[in-house]
């Protein structure tokens, strides 16, 4: 079901603003991630929908109608909490059955359902065993099935992830994310990993100090972030804070024409994959000189000091980095860049159709220099 | 090669060591006295013993004592239950204060306790004196005896139930919420269930120690054959009156009681996994037709 929240906020009781003013609509059968820092609001927002925290003002609206004054019990919701919260008593079965049980279905429909359920996560033979006789991918996989044996409407995962080694949590995501597909059920769920949140969303909210910074498709939120946060939270950054020079930043040799009037702050925002090395000469503007490489795995992390010492980090291809070696001369060419204004509002993206940059061919750049 | 098995010896000495100080502790405190009186009691022979346990006076004070703590253990249960959840979950001013307030029975020396009781229940009290003009005895009557049992024993259930309904925490509950269930549901369905080995160890504890009060039950309700005389007091009496046997007898019974419920509190409590209670509760939460198959689940 969709899902519209108007102007919600949440002030606790100590006085504390966890959620402010928040406004976003959410559509039907998509998987929405909840992305931001630490005390970002992110649960509290879950919550509110949940109906375990009162809001203190804004309302919510699941297919159109009013929930937010209902119990947690009567807005057919799915939630799996960041600890699981299984019920330790009760074995795989009787967790996955409490809800069916609370509805007092025959005993037939449930015991058909919940061996569905445990086909559907995996679990089948586990039945009679116990959470803490469970790992702890088995145990969030039951309280996936728990939260889904009452066929909800709507399915919050708070952290689903987070307690799990990485590389379960890869294979369980994208599992969850196939399982959401099939069963086409609205789902949100809460991270602090961007990864995760790119790779598994439709649609990203991120969240900063109980405000909404942005709410777009993966591809919006990280080609086009619209504040220098949600830039630096959904990828990795290059910031300087500069003013503006005859149309130009005021950053020595990073010295990009902008539209902005003289002596303004703005803040420059470069992608370490818009950063790309080239062959060191003469005739380049921006020449630098390598201090560190770092080996990633699927790329190289370089970085580099410019003329007039400003540092700056770049991504470069396995092929390239493996030539570069602290103290090399290169230079670099800036593929995009974004200005923000002082108050953090885009202003201007910068995106010279790539300029023609001669691809890692000349490479090595050991040789070159 | 040399030093390594030397290294151990030395090891396993000090762990002899500390082993024999341990069971030295034991035999000396708690074994020897025990076989001493074992020995005492039967120092008569089997005949002196069985005459000594169908001495009506010592059953009468086996059976009262009995009744009166299983009593004291059930409505201490109940009341302790509550008030551990309300000290948990509810929000009170001066919740602090309240909960330290809780062991005081266990700090108050028992025959102060009995004193307290006396003097608010005696006939010369305000409290007693109106109960005593509707024809309500307490003290130097079983109800006496209970109000003792109850006030030393208080802290027994809240202190085993507390810890296990704060360490559960919010989230179970709020999982059986998003899921449907009700308040009552919740309560039996999720709550009761895991304080439940809390509960009954705090049953048991409470049971034990009523059986064994002496100080403020002989305070209050004095030492009135075939009317208030537990077996403690019944004891204490037997030994004054040189009766050894008699006093022998009926300690080795309380004995034995002592040890049933310690083997049942440490041993089978940790055992079982209340299949057939979660069963009850089942039933009892949700009231449901079903036959019993639909339970099959619920033993572990
Ligand atoms: N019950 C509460 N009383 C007072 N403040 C609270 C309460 N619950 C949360 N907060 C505060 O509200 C803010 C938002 O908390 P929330 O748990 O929603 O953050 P979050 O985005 O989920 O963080 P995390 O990623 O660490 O889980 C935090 O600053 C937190 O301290
Ligand atoms: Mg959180």
């Amino acid at each position: 079901m969709s899902i519209e929240v108007r102007k919600l906020s949440k002030i606790f009781a100590d006085g504390h603003r966890a959620v402010q003013d928040v406004s976003f609509e959410l559509l039907e059968g998509e998987m929405t991630a909840f992305l931001g820092p630490s005390g970002g609001g992110k649960t509290t927002m879950l919550r509110m929908i949940a109906g375990l925290e009162t809001p203190s003002s804004g309302e919510i609206y699941l297919s159109g109608r009013r929930v937010d004054y209902l119990p947690p019990q009567e807005r057919q919701i799915g939630f799996v909490f960041q600890n699981y919260a299984l019920f330790k008593h009760m074995n795989v079965f009787e967790n996955i059955a409490f809800g069916l049980r609370v509805q007092k279905r025959n005993s037939a429909y449930i015991r058909e359902r919940v061996s569905e359920l445990l086909r559907r996560v995996d679990l089948k033979g586990l039945e009679q065993r116990l959470p803490d006789q469970l790992s702890g991918g088995q145990r969030q996989r039951v309280a996936l099935a728990r939260a889904l044996a009452t066929e909800p409407r709507l399915l919050l995962l708070d952290e689903p992830f987070a307690a799990i080694d990485a590389q379960l949590r890869k294979e369980l995501r994208a599992w969850v994310r196939n399982l959401q597909k099939e069963m086409g059920i609205t789902s949100i769920f809460v991270t602090h990993d961007q990864q995760e949140a790119l790779e598994i969303a439709d649609r990203i909210v991120v969240f900063k100090q109980g405000q909404v910074e942005q709410l777009g498709t993966p591809q919006e939120v990280y080609n086009s972030p619209q504040t220098p946060f949600v830039a630096g939270f959904v990828g990795e950054i290059n910031r300087y804070q500069t003013g503006v020079k005859n149309g130009f930043t005021d950053l020595g040799v990073l010295k990009f024409p902008i539209k902005h009037q003289d002596g303004r702050n703005v803040i420059v925002v470069i992608r370490p994959e818009d950063v790309s090395l080239v062959p060191w000469s003469a005739q380049e503007d921006i020449q630098a000189m390598v201090l560190q490489t770092t080996f990633l795995g699927e790329f190289f992390k370089v970085d580099l000091e410019l003329a007039d010492l400003i540092r700056i980090t770049a991504h470069v291809p396995k092929s390239q980095g493996i030539g570069l070696h602290p103290k090399d001369r290169v230079a670099l060419r800036i593929k995009s860049f974004k200005t923000f204004d002082g108050l953090s509002q885009l202003e201007t993206v910068f995106d010279p159709t790539r300029r023609a940059v001669q691809e890692e061919s000349i490479f090595p750049v050991g040789e070159a220099v | 090669m040399r030093e390594q098995p030397l290294f151990r010896r030395r090891y396993d000495l000090s762990k002899m060591v500390m082993g024999s100080v341990v069971i030295g502790y034991v035999l000396l405190l708690i074994l020897l006295p025990i076989g001493q009186l074992v020995h005492s009691t039967f120092g008569q022979g089997w005949s002196g013993f069985q005459r000594a346990l169908l001495n009506p006076s010592a059953l009468f004070s086996m059976k009262l004592t009995i009744t009166l703590a299983l009593l004291t253990a059930v409505i201490n249960t109940v009341a302790g239950t509550i008030s551990a959840y309300v000290l948990v979950r509810y929000p009170l001013p001066g919740k602090k204060i309240l909960n330290a307030m809780v062991d005081l029975p266990f700090a108050i020396p028992t025959a102060v306790s009995g004193l307290m009781l006396l003097v608010m229940f005696g006939p010369k009290s305000i409290l007693g004196g109106a109960l005593q003009a509707k024809g309500i005895e307490v003290v130097y009557a079983p109800p006496g005896i209970v109000l003792a049992m109850i006030f030393v024993t208080f802290p027994f259930v809240i202190r085993s139930v507390q810890p296990i309904l704060e360490d559960m925490g919010v989230e179970m509950v709020e999982a059986a919420k998003i899921l449907g269930a009700g308040r009552w549901q919740t309560f039996f369905r999720v709550v009761l269930p895991t304080i439940l080995p809390g509960i009954l160890s705090g049953f048991t504890l409470t049971f034990s120690r009523a059986l064994a009060e002496f100080g403020s039950v002989v305070m209050v309700a004095g030492n009135i054959p075939y009317k208030t005389q537990t077996a403690a007091v019944f004891i204490y009496g037997e030994i004054e009156s040189g009766n050894l046997n008699n006093a022998g007898t009926v300690s080795l019974l309380l004995l034995i009681l002592s040890f049933l419920l310690l083997f049942y509190q440490n041993y089978l409590l940790n055992r079982q996994r209340f299949g057939w209670w979660q069963r009850l509760l089942a039933k009892a939460g949700m009231g449901r037709k079903g036959k019993n198959s639909e339970f099959e689940n619920w033993a572990i």
